[in-house]
């Protein structure tokens, strides 16, 4: 009765590991590709131009856009596939033959990575205040965090759910943005509101983020339905992940 | 499956045999909680099979094994042993004394993906031999071993032979199962054909019997008028009961024969196992 039970504290190290390994190396490699490049590029442009630091109306929405890009980036790749990625093969068979209960496994999985995640958004935010501007850094890291809760939880729901989640997951995003839009340009297309209802509220994450970093108050109500979507969906996939098959 | 039933008790050595697709794998999915079943119970020690799990832990070793083919075999292991809650101080004692009882030790820091099919066996072995279970699960143990690890292999389930703990394995082998299980579960279509007790059954029974004679055959067809002589030296005996095989090779070695070998054309369990399976001419 007394057996020992996993030891998931020393476990979550394993997970780190893995989490930087793949996903955190795939989302810091694109990221500095292509989020970083640009800022660099005019960093130069620049200092050429004048030999002094580059103007902040310049840097910020560069900065701003690399954050919502990490933001999109980072948390599609560090959920993605976290539960089917092990069930499709069958290694959840040896995981889940020890005393390791399954939704504390993978609910600590997806704390892993979120730390993960925000800690290269702070590596290279600050990278950039060091080597660039000063960044509201700290702003950076918050948006990033709203944007794991949201769509880290909806990933992983979509994971316990479905093999090859990520891609419903950037079908969501997609469509709501698809739709956000259409609901600015074309306001008398009313079929648009009830979808933006009953879907995920990703298209509110972009205007979100940029207040966090503005500093600036975020619409709270927006705030909220975005943190309680993500909250939702991770509880429901921590209750679904017991019901469903663990293995196919 | 259905119409499943049956209980196994503390200490007994259980195998499951069973054509392809028969529903093995299923049985032991269900046994270790990995899926439910739509109706009906299971229990192990008075538990639900995920709890059962959660609290106490099973040693199970899959039919594959699917490790990610990165990790290194020490490394696999050892993140087993993490999980199946070693205390650090010993997680490291015990991998190596694993390893080292499985013959993995040269091949340790290999990558999952560089071992040869039957060292990846001898990983999953050893994560499954890891902790001091009341429950273990060894699902097609042998498959891709050698024949030397495959004896090793039976040595091991004699070791693990205890009063409190029970050994389910799951095998296509079904030599293997007579030489280590006490009872052996043939299913087939997702039902249960039979039980097969082996502890003393099916040895009175008639049986026909290969007979290698390295002097006097002739004598010995003497002795078994039925017999036939299928190559020089080897008799073909038909079924016969244990005492008239016996009478006969005594009064055949006392003409004179001389018998290297005496051997069941067909175990116990093999012809259980025929009979269970045969009618609904299954795949097996």
């Amino acid at each position: 009765m007394n057996a020992p039970r996993a030891r998931l504290g020393a476990y979550a190290w394993w997970q780190l590991r893995d989490y930087a390994a793949g996903p955190g190396l795939g989302t810091l490699v694109i990221t500095l590709l292509v989020g970083i490049a640009p800022i660099i590029a005019v960093m130069r442009a620049v200092a050429t131009g004048t030999g002094g630091e580059p103007p902040d109306e310049l840097i910020r929405p560069l900065f701003n856009s690399f954050v919502q890009f990490l933001a999109l980036v980072g948390p599609i790749m560090a959920v993605g596939s976290m539960v089917s990625a092990d069930r499709a093969p069958g290694l959840t068979r040896f995981l889940f033959a020890k005393p390791v209960g399954v939704p504390q496994y993978y609910l600590l999985m997806w704390s892993v990575r979120g730390a993960g995640l925000l800690a290269i958004t702070a590596v290279l935010s600050l990278a950039i205040q060091v080597l660039v501007a000063p960044v509201a850094w700290g702003g950076a890291v918050m948006g990033i965090a709203l944007t794991w809760l949201h769509i880290g939880g909806v990933g992983f729901l979509a994971s316990v759910l479905v093999p090859r989640d990520s891609v419903y997951v950037i079908g969501l995003y997609a469509t709501t943005t698809l739709l956000a839009q259409f609901q600015r340009i074309a306001p008398q297309w009313e079929w648009v509101d009830p979808l933006l209802v009953v879907l995920p509220p990703m298209h509110k994450l972009s205007d979100l983020c940029v207040a966090l970093m503005d500093g600036t108050a975020p619409a709270w109500n927006d705030l909220w339905h975005v943190m309680g979507w993500g909250g939702a969906c991770l509880a429901l996939g921590a209750v679904l992940i017991r019901r469903l098959p663990l293995v196919r | 499956m259905s119409d499943v039933s049956f209980a196994i008790a503390a200490g007994e050595v259980v195998g499951i045999a069973g054509p392809n697709g028969a529903g093995k794998s299923t049985l032991i999915a269900l046994l270790l909680g990995f899926i439910a079943p739509t109706t009906g119970t299971l229990r192990i020690d008075g538990r639900a099979p995920r709890q059962f799990v959660e609290e106490t832990g099973i040693g199970y070793l899959p039919e594959l094994i699917p490790l990610n083919p990165a990790w290194r075999a020490d490394e696999a292991i050892t993140r087993m042993a993490v999980l199946g809650g070693l205390p650090a101080a010993v997680v490291r004692a015990r991998v190596d004394d694993v390893i080292e009882r499985v013959g993995l030790s040269e091949h340790r820091r290999k990558r999952c993906k560089e071992l040869s099919k039957g060292n990846l066996q001898k990983v999953g072995l050893a994560q499954a031999l890891l902790r001091d279970e009341r429950v273990y699960v060894f699902d097609e143990p042998t498959h891709g071993l050698d024949p030397v690890w495959t004896q090793r292999f039976r040595a091991l389930i004699r070791e693990l032979r205890r009063p409190d703990r029970t050994v389910l394995i799951a095998s296509h082998n079904l030599d293997e199962l007579e030489r280590v299980a006490d009872r052996v579960i043939i299913i087939d279509r997702g039902r249960i054909q039979r039980i097969v007790d082996l502890r003393g059954a099916g040895v009175t029974e008639a049986t026909a019997y290969r007979v290698r004679a390295a002097a006097g055959a002739a004598v010995l067809l003497g002795a078994f008028p039925t017999a036939v002589e299928q190559v020089p030296g080897e008799i073909t005996i038909p079924a016969v009961d244990l005492a008239t095989l016996n009478r006969g090779l005594a009064w055949a070695i006392g003409e004179g024969a001389v018998i290297s070998a005496v051997m069941p054309v067909e175990s116990a369990l093999e012809r259980e196992f025929r009979s269970a399976v045969q009618p609904a001419g299954g795949d097996a």
